[in-house]
């Protein structure tokens, strides 16, 4: 079992892993929207229809070529570390990889779309293993022919303050026939990207289509969601709030918030309760009695000296451990036994008589 | 202490009071003025108070109105057993901002008044100059009084940026007066030497042609002026009106800064903090502890030197994105920035690193 400490490193790793993965998805977007000699910008979260009817939303859309090629941006803030269910996460890359239909041009066919794969380095080794042995079956051979590529991002790190630091993209395995994007990623350390990336441009969006973990939406809400209730007159004081508001406050942090359909809502609406169910469990927010989908929120809702991520990893590793350890209870609960012990300056009562 | 003078009743009175008294040589406490970015009503202050659970327990204000945007308010703040009491009167003849002036002892300024209207934030804001804003305020009053403004010395906070072991006594953080003109080449020199350097106060004389003494008063980085000689009514039209007028412009360049979307886009208004150095660990460990103490603070990168956070303001509910990359600090407001809370944020953080240059970032 793992003990508390490394419980909270590994939420904050998460929680870091996640926001820089927004970050390499706005550096992309932003990329491609202000080059528009690369590709077309398309959509984020743009809706597609695959050969086997199902649509699909790619993180990321672009086409190329008076939009008669595709390519699509599939970002990975994480991948598992178990085996089977790294596989699965591979296969499920096919559903972009089959043809589609619903592009944005006259026709809403393209003559091809390639699938770019993005994750972050330490995932990448893992992944291309499992990748290359997935290809081999007749059914995923596109995962070994031109049109799929894995691409990796890391933040290159500095000696001595003596150059800056880049976010950077490199290929790691496969190839796109988007020329002009495969010259770019191909060169030398690979593709660097403007230094806005790492500072003013992370802050576009908040939140990928993948999932976050909870403490990742949790700080969102308290640092951005929550914070917009806030009556400045009145000082810290407890609010009651609807998971609809806090949905309409937060919609805006998402992409392609104004492009989402009811299944869309319902799921990132689940995110949030989730988030905010979490949060109760903590004692951080509580429940008014009788009204099911309100919330009594402490606005600031956490004010600590530490880091907040560092403070909401240690509640939850703090609750997951306790979780984990509680024995079944059985019986009568036991009572500690207590015993008086008189302290040596104190006297006899018999002294008194 | 007890005030000196608050027998007055209109504007008239108040400052022919006050044009005698600081005009004559003499022993006296000097004239504050602290100005104050609000748009708040005084007669409400009370109100206010009240709303506020935990300030109205150790806080009193009375206020009576004088005149027309003139009031006496009587202050009085329970420290430990003793109640501190005094009188100021609040100006709020300039839209968008009250002066209040009083010439009570430092103690009733530090502890109770700066304090009081702390508290009172994001209501109530603090005006904030850093030195090259200092500097240009100088040349605007130097201007306005069509006189010789020489500022007599700065009081600078100076830090090292890294430790220092080739020392015995390695020069540590602390205040510095410069006496001199021209600061600058000072400045440079501490930079060089490897301190972060945060003006706090600014002490001047304004002089006619013949080297008469108009004017001697000073100026701090949080718009806390102070009139130690000169007619009170040119150190008011001179000195605070223009303090004032430099004030809400400044207020104007942080407004309107929060994350939009328009026509489906997103914008960023961010702001720049360039600095002649780049940053170090050391520093940005620094810069990590203090704004975690002011701020609600998600930090993503803790500084290998890149630093990036998400900070929340506690009372105001403004939150940003602050990434320190090289020698430039960025500031992006994401949601509900008021302009208070971003004019406060950057204060904080030159504080924290000293002060540097502060740009407009256009998106590209």
């Amino acid at each position: 079992m793992l003990g508390l400490l490394t419980l909270q490193q590994e939420c904050v790793r998460a929680y870091r892993r996640y926001a820089d993965t927004v970050a390499v998805l706005s550096a992309i977007y932003h990329l491609l929207k202000k080059e528009p000699r690369i590709a077309d910008y398309v959509g984020i979260e743009t809706k597609l229809r695959n050969s086997y009817g199902n649509d699909v939303r790619p993180d990321l859309v672009v086409m190329y070529e008076a939009r008669t090629k595709g390519l699509v941006f599939e970002f990975k803030w994480s991948l598992p570390f178990s085996e089977t269910l790294l596989e699965k996460e591979v296969r499920e890359i096919k559903k972009y990889a089959v043809p589609c239909s619903q592009w944005k041009n006259s026709n809403g066919k393209v003559d091809y779309h390639d699938v770019v794969f993005v994750c972050h380095i330490e995932d990448a080794q893992r992944t291309l293993a499992t990748l290359s042995r997935v290809a081999k079956e007749t059914d995923y051979d596109f995962l070994a022919s031109d049109g799929f590529a894995v691409w990796t991002w890391t933040i290159s790190a500095t000696r001595g303050g003596e150059r800056r630091e880049h976010l950077i993209i490199t290929n790691a395995y496969g190839k796109i026939r988007n020329i002009t994007i495969e010259n770019m990623i191909n060169q030398p350390p690979g593709l660097i990207l403007p230094e806005e990336v790492l500072t003013y441009l992370r802050s576009s969006f908040t939140f990928t289509r993948e999932k976050p973990p909870v403490q990742y939406i949790m700080i969102a809400l308290i640092q951005h969601v929550f914070s917009q209730f806030q009556d400045p007159t009145r000082g810290r004081a407890v609010y009651e709030i609807t998971t609809d508001m806090i949905r309409e406050k937060a919609k805006i942090f998402f992409p392609a918030w104004h492009e989402f359909d009811v299944q869309t809502v319902q799921l990132k609406r689940r995110w949030i309760t989730e988030a905010l169910q979490t949060m109760f469990a903590l004692n951080m927010i509580g429940k008014p009695v009788g009204k099911p989908d309100s919330w009594l929120i402490p606005i600031p809702t956490l004010k600590t000296r530490e880091p907040i991520q560092s403070a909401i990893c240690k509640k939850l590793s703090k609750r997951q451990l306790k979780i984990t350890k509680r024995p079944a209870r059985r019986g009568r609960p036991r009572t500690k036994t207590i015993r008086l012990k008189a302290h040596p300056k104190m006297k006899r009562i018999n002294d008194y008589f | 202490m007890e005030n000196i003078g608050f027998s007055f009743v209109d504007r008239t009175s108040m400052r022919l009071f006050y044009d005698k008294l600081y005009t004559t040589r003499g022993r006296r406490p000097p004239l504050k003025a602290l100005i104050l970015l609000t748009d708040l009503k005084v007669e409400d202050l009370p109100m206010v108070l009240s709303r506020r659970g935990k300030l109205s327990k150790v806080y009193y204000a009375n206020v009576t109105a004088l005149e027309e945007g003139l009031y006496r308010v009587s202050l009085q703040k329970s420290i430990g057993l003793r109640d501190v009491k005094r009188e100021v009167i609040i100006d709020a003849g300039y839209k968008g901002a009250w002066i209040v002036l009083t010439n009570a002892e430092s103690y009733f300024i530090t502890h109770v008044l700066e304090r009081f209207f702390e508290k009172l934030y994001p209501m109530v804001s603090r005006l904030y100059l850093n030195y090259s804003q200092l500097r240009l305020l100088l040349k605007i009053i130097k201007e306005a009084y069509r006189g010789k403004t020489t500022p007599t010395f700065f009081t600078i906070k100076r830090e090292k940026r890294k430790p220092v072991e080739h020392r015995i006594f390695p020069a540590k953080k602390g205040t510095e007066i410069l006496w001199d003109e021209d600061v600058d080449e000072e400045i440079q020199r501490l930079l060089s030497d490897d301190f972060m350097v945060m003006v706090d106060r600014l002490d001047f004389e304004v002089r006619d042609e013949n080297n008469a003494m108009l004017l001697q008063a000073h100026i701090t980085r949080k718009g806390l002026c102070k009139l130690k000689f000169g007619s009170f009514s040119a150190f008011y039209q001179n000195v605070v009106l223009r303090a004032i007028e430099y004030g809400i412009d400044r207020k104007d360049f942080y407004d309107k800064r929060e994350r939009s979307i328009e026509k489906g886009t997103i914008q960023l208004h961010p702001l720049q903090i360039k600095y002649p150095f780049s940053f170090r660990n050391e520093q940005l460990n620094h810069f990590a502890r203090k704004i975690t103490n002011a701020y609600s603070c998600s930090i993503i990168h803790g500084g290998n030197p890149y630093f990036v956070a998400n900070l929340c303001d506690y009372e105001d509910g403004s939150s940003f994105g602050v990434a320190v990359l090289g020698n430039i600090i960025t500031l992006t407001p994401v949601t509900r920035a008021t302009p208070q809370a971003v004019w406060r944020l950057v204060n904080k953080i030159q504080e924290i690193l000293g002060d540097g240059e502060i740009t407009d970032v256009q998106m590209r």
